[in-house]
């Protein structure tokens, strides 16, 4: 029986792209200034009266990082991918008793240990890991899993379990905290949908279409001076609060395009599969240091009730190659400051179900990438023996501790002001961002399932 | 008699925009008069033809010439406002073409809101409910005794009738056994009652404990069960405010409108009148109180262009801009306002701008825009797109279009060209 809802996950995907309605609304009377720019990501303009918007970009929109700042690419894998067939127990009876036609053989698995291994397809994440590159979190969840599918993909994404108030993203918080200077073009998602993580009370991220192809990428006399001319309207037009944000968005929307326009003039079309070709933006516009510190890639699809393994294996065929496309194309100088962190929603069943897929479970492997990551595994395996009420993995390591190590350890801090509490810091990190002496990394314990 | 700018504001949020004819014809009527006359249906004789209702073996070219038909006819239709309804009705009662590829039963369905749009919404949801594309897509097909499947039982109480909170997990439970065998015939694809996979066992619903059927369950919900029936109400008018007037009403405004919509046994007709005849959607937060979605805007620019959509090439540019016909993201349906105002959707929408700027030039039209001062052009393309500029807007476009038209030397086509763009991407154009 199913406990959860058959969504398609693109359609919870999208539902979680934007705040609810309600946190839109216009005060009484109308929109304060600071307010509604903020609102649409215009972040230090926000700042700034309105009279000063006219002419001219304002020299805060390119804020240029240190090699210091930390970086964060998320590659958001919608639907919960099946963990126990990503970082495959291949010495594991019960994983191939309750998985006929499933499970991985043990011959095909890339051993990390004498009892887990990665997928065939995760050549390059292999090689990462093998340099001490990647740290991979295992059972990963939280106590008291929520077995909708909706509900546990809006924990996760808002980084919180159960507070009605924390109706933003764990990322989209983090953004409001930054400085109003820091806050210009911080944070970017290469998709059209504005994901919920990246939303947060006063401040989100903004979205880059990944073709290049943005209004307000020329740089012709004549279309320079259209743009000019569609900037000069966001100002107060006496027409409410609604007016207002769309003129302050298309504002917002024509400087990210002169921004981000050089980082795709000229360069070669990005090639590959969805992942691969965002992978491929994302590091081009850290090498363009425009001060982007969050960039979101996202797929979906990763929902496999029916007939899993093909899917699956296109989906981490496609991540793996995306993983290479990124860090070739990253400038060796922007390494120490960069970590991918690979997320998804709350892994699936133990047992194949009877379409040769899986159902919604609760717990999954995470990883973050990068020169600066505590290499090596982290937690253990959930049991596939001592389960939980409803027959599923018990988490060992809840999302939160990831977020709060990322935040404090990676990206300035702020961790439990963001997640609203204090979580296990789990010292994913040999160090802060940037180059300079990297101390020995600890061990952490490898314990097998 | 009206007021006219209250008639403006009625047309504009039924119609899509304010045609000067509809206008005319409506400034001589009461408000009460002016909004029977926008829901006089009957003057809508359009459908769809003959070809588009049967599959064709090019899908998805059938898909493109309905998406572009729907446009069309949201764009010239007699009384548009039905098209707008059916387009609520297709974000509310939500599935996608995807479910099932099948462009005629995509039709089908649409066909069936349209019909449905002011009719009894309790019967309007048992006729949704047992919609091939909607089995399909919200997985009833797949919903059998032994093994049943929550999804439509869950989305049926929480997106389509009550709303979150509003009933259990063991009501789910229980819906989702209630709604087994409710399937799609293997060959047909068609509705198929299977007996043989429904599930008589007893059931306990909203406390109610016998061998609980599919459509009982939402003739409880809707009609038997009056608690649940006043929730449901709230729910509806809210949504519909929220879709013709402005986000997040005050409660009074909702209890008024269900306690209506209950006394006439769940008529949306009656219902809609209410709302389009309440002193607050004349309001200044009503009429400043929605952004235009993708879709509106976009026949805006068919019905003051009077391009169709495939000149327009709108289809194209829907999923970027944030909403595609026969697409939504989700089955939640498209949210307002916010959901539409990021970067990436606004770029969308100034690239369709572009596209349609380009055809009205290539038409060979506004060449007198050249030779005109320019206060008055940008008058005149104003009135165009049915814009109103506020004071500092129309300065600043009169401004820039000046001095575009100095720097532009001989070329003035290039100067048109931009203020045509920016009219259309104006606040004024996207939240009128």
């Amino acid at each position: 029986m199913r406990h959860e809802s058959d969504l398609e996950t693109e359609d919870m995907v999208a539902a979680l792209s934007q705040p609810d309605p309600d946190l839109e609304r216009p005060g009484p009377n109308g929109w304060t200034r600071r307010k509604f720019l903020t609102a649409v990501g215009a972040g230090a303009i926000g700042a700034v009266a309105s009279t000063e918007l006219f002419g001219g970009v304002p020299s805060a929109w390119a804020a240029p990082l240190t090699t210091s700042e930390g970086i964060i690419v998320t590659v958001t894998m919608y639907g919960g991918y099946d963990g126990l067939n990503v970082v495959v127990p291949y010495t594991n009876s019960t994983y191939y008793g309750r998985r006929p036609g499933l499970a991985i053989a043990p011959e095909q698995v890339l051993q990390i240990n004498n009892a887990i291994g990665w997928a065939p397809q995760l050549t390059t994440l292999k090689s990462l890991y093998d340099s001490g590159q990647v740290a991979v979190v295992q059972g990963v969840g939280y106590a008291n899993p929520n077995l909708s599918h909706f509900d546990s993909m809006k924990i996760w994404m808002r980084g919180s379990i159960g507070n009605p108030l924390q109706e933003s993203g764990w990322l989209g918080r983090w953004l409001d905290g930054l400085s109003a200077t820091s806050a210009d073009l911080a944070a970017a998602g290469l998709n059209t949908l504005l994901p919920m993580h990246l939303v947060g009370a006063n401040r989100k991220g903004v979205t880059i279409p990944i073709d290049g192809n943005n209004f307000g990428a020329s740089s012709v006399p004549a279309d320079l001076r259209l743009y000019d001319g569609i900037k000069r309207l966001a100002a107060n037009a006496g027409r409410g609060g609604w007016h207002d944000a769309f003129t302050a968005t298309m504002k917002s929307q024509l400087e990210v395009a002169s921004l981000v326009a050089p980082t795709f003039t000229g360069a070669a079309a990005p090639a590959g599969d969805e992942l691969t070709r965002q992978l491929t933006v994302a590091a081009r516009l850290i090498n363009a240091n425009l001060g982007l510190r969050v960039i979101d890639v996202s797929t979906s699809g990763l929902d496999h009730h029916v007939n899993q393994a093909p899917g699956l294996t296109a989906k981490l065929t496609d991540l793996d190659r995306g993983l290479a496309a990124f860090f070739a194309e990253l400038a060796p100088g922007r390494r120490p400051q960069v970590t991918v962190v690979v997320l998804t929603e709350f892994g699936r069943t133990i047992g194949v179900n009877g379409s040769l897929g899986t159902d919604h479970g609760t717990t999954n492997p995470m990883f973050l990438i990068g020169s600066k990551v505590n290499g090596g595994l982290y937690g253990s395996m959930p049991s596939l023996t001592t389960l939980d009420s409803h027959g599923r993995q018990l988490a060992q390591v809840d999302f939160r501790s990831i977020y709060g190590s990322i935040l404090d350890g990676w990206m300035g801090g702020g961790g439990s002001t963001v997640l609203g509490g204090s979580f296990e810091d789990l010292r994913l990190f040999s160090g802060p961002p940037g180059p300079g002496t990297t101390p020995t990394p600890t061990t952490p314990t490898t314990t097998a399932p | 008699m009206a007021d006219t700018n209250d008639i403006i504001h009625l047309l504009r949020r039924t119609e899509f925009v304010a045609r000067a004819s509809r206008v005319a014809a409506l400034q001589p009527m009461t408000l009460e008069q002016a909004v029977e006359d926008v829901l006089d249906f009957s003057r809508n004789t359009t459908s769809p033809p003959a070809w588009m209702t049967v599959l064709q073996q090019d899908r998805y070219g059938q898909l493109v010439a309905m998406h572009n038909w729907w446009l069309d006819t949201m764009a010239t239709a007699a009384r548009p406002f039905q098209e707008k309804l059916t387009l609520f009705w297709h974000g509310h009662f939500v599935s996608d073409y995807g479910a099932m590829e099948r462009p005629d039963f995509t039709l089908q369905q649409i066909g069936l809101y349209r019909r449905m749009a002011v009719g009894n919404f309790r019967a309007f949801t048992q006729a949704m409910s047992i919609e091939p594309v909607m089995l399909a897509y919200l997985s009833n097909d797949k919903n059998m005794k032994g093994n049943p499947n929550e999804n439509f039982a869950r989305e049926l109480m929480e997106l389509f009738t009550l709303g979150v909170g509003n009933y259990s997990q063991s009501d789910v439970v229980a819906a989702a056994r209630a709604w087994t065998g409710h399937t799609l015939d293997f060959e047909t694809k068609t509705y198929r009652f299977d007996a043989t996979q429904h599930d008589t066992g007893n059931k306990t619903f909203f406390g109610t404990t016998k061998n609980w059927d599919g459509p009982e369950i939402i003739d409880e919900i809707l009609r038997d069960n009056k608690p649940k029936q006043a929730i449901a109400a709230r729910f509806m008018a809210r949504k519909l405010w929220e879709f013709l007037a402005y986000p997040d009403p005050e409660q009074a405004i909702i209890d008024e409108l269900a306690t209506g919509f209950v006394a006439t046994d769940l008529e949306i007709r009656p219902l809609v009148k209410a709302i389009l005849l309440r002193p607050e959607f004349y309001s200044t937060k009503a009429k400043q109180g929605l952004v235009r979605s993708p879709v509106e805007w976009s026949v805006a620019l068919l019905a003051h262009t009077g391009f169709t959509a495939a000149r327009a090439g709108i289809m194209d540019r829907g999923l970027d801009m944030g909403q595609r016909l026969f697409n939504p993201p989700n089955v939640a349906g498209w949210k307002s306002n916010g959901y539409y105002l990021t970067t990436g959707m606004l770029s969308a929408r100034a690239k369709l701008a572009q596209q349609v700027a380009n055809e009205l030039l290539f038409s060979g039209g506004f060449g007198y825009l050249e030779t005109m001062s320019p206060a008055l052009a940008v008058d005149n393309v104003a009135a165009f797109f049915g814009v109103v500029l506020a004071p500092t807007s129309r300065s600043a476009i009169i401004d820039s279009f000046s001095s575009d038209l100095a720097a532009v030397g001989w070329n003035k086509r290039l100067a048109v060209g931009n203020l045509l763009i920016t009219m259309m991407l104006t606040g004024e154009m996207n939240v009128p």
